[in-house]
């Protein structure tokens, strides 16, 4: 899967579950998801073709991350958080091995 | 709040951090497959150089057995990776067993040697044979990847072989885009 096609992906995945939860703040939820696609989609792309590294631990990483960014970022509501944050990154994580095989 | 603050920041420069260093890059760059190419086989006139097994073990099991069942003739064009690339780190270590036989009909092997490869590319040079053994130089050089995320056995004809660096100032884009918001959202509250 290109650089570009995966960015994309993840913005809307992400954006469509979390915005589900944080409908009233979409406008600070967009730039978020834009900044952390930007950030993880070519990072998991290098760390899935180069190392050796257990994408659980990943996954696991990127709902603490996320967790923590919509809270302090987006609405301090930790169950809001944890369940959008889980939900987007379960799809997010099917979407990257569907698209990278 | 302050001291919260900044471990939220320590957070996302560690995991970026981490998670480059794990890729490939920077300090902890990984290690490429290690390749083994030939120079000046033309040389072997009357025999043939032979690459008998490749192990984990030391011992050349292989060599002690008078009939030699594995063997691949090495040519100017014969590549070794002692290792595939992607996920299998394991493989990183081999014992590439050689032997040098006469190219007559009874392919009498006059000489056997072993190289240990691991983590460095090896050019052999080799200039000729003397009382029936092989003379030859071996040229290390790291093993390092290149900088592109794909390799060209990997990327067909018409792929654009990307450049990890696109991969890489794209992350570091993303992540400093969220030290930035999270900054602002601080200072705004």
């Amino acid at each position: 899967m290109s650089l570009f096609a995966s960015i994309i992906g993840f913005i809307i995945v992400k954006f469509f579950f979390q915005s589900l939860f944080y409908a009233k703040q979409w406008k600070r939820l967009l730039l978020l998801v834009l900044a952390t696609s930007l950030a993880t989609a070519p990072l998991l792309a290098m760390l899935y073709r180069e190392t050796a590294v257990d994408f659980f631990y990943v996954y696991i990483g990127m709902i603490v991350l996320d967790i923590l960014l919509l809270n302090f970022l987006v609405e301090y509501k930790w169950w809001k958080a944890i369940v959008s944050s889980f939900l987007a990154n379960t799809f997010l994580m099917i979407f990257f091995f569907i698209g990278n095989g | 709040m302050k001291g919260f603050k900044i471990i939220i920041i320590v957070i996302l420069l560690s995991f970026g951090y981490n998670a480059f260093a794990d890729a490939g890059f920077s300090i902890r760059r990984r290690t490429a497959p290690a390749k083994m190419t030939f120079e000046g086989i033309q040389n072997l006139s009357g025999y043939t150089l032979l690459v008998v097994e490749y192990s984990f073990e030391k011992s050349d099991s292989l060599l002690k057995n008078p009939f030699i069942s594995h063997k691949e003739t090495v040519t100017d064009l014969y590549k070794i990776y002692v290792q595939n690339g992607g996920k299998r780190w394991d493989e990183s270590e081999r014992y590439i067993h050689f032997a040098l036989a006469k190219t007559d009909s009874t392919e009498t092997v006059t000489d056997t040697f072993t190289v240990y490869m691991e983590k460095w590319n090896y050019v052999m040079q080799v200039s000729g044979v003397k009382d029936g053994k092989l003379l030859y130089t071996l040229k290390k050089s790291k093993a390092y990847y290149p900088f592109s995320i794909f390799s060209d056995d990997e990327a067909g004809e018409n792929t654009i072989v990307l450049n990890r660096w696109i991969y890489i100032i794209c992350s570091l884009v993303g992540f400093s885009l969220l030290i930035w918001l999270f900054l602002k959202r601080n200072k705004s509250a």
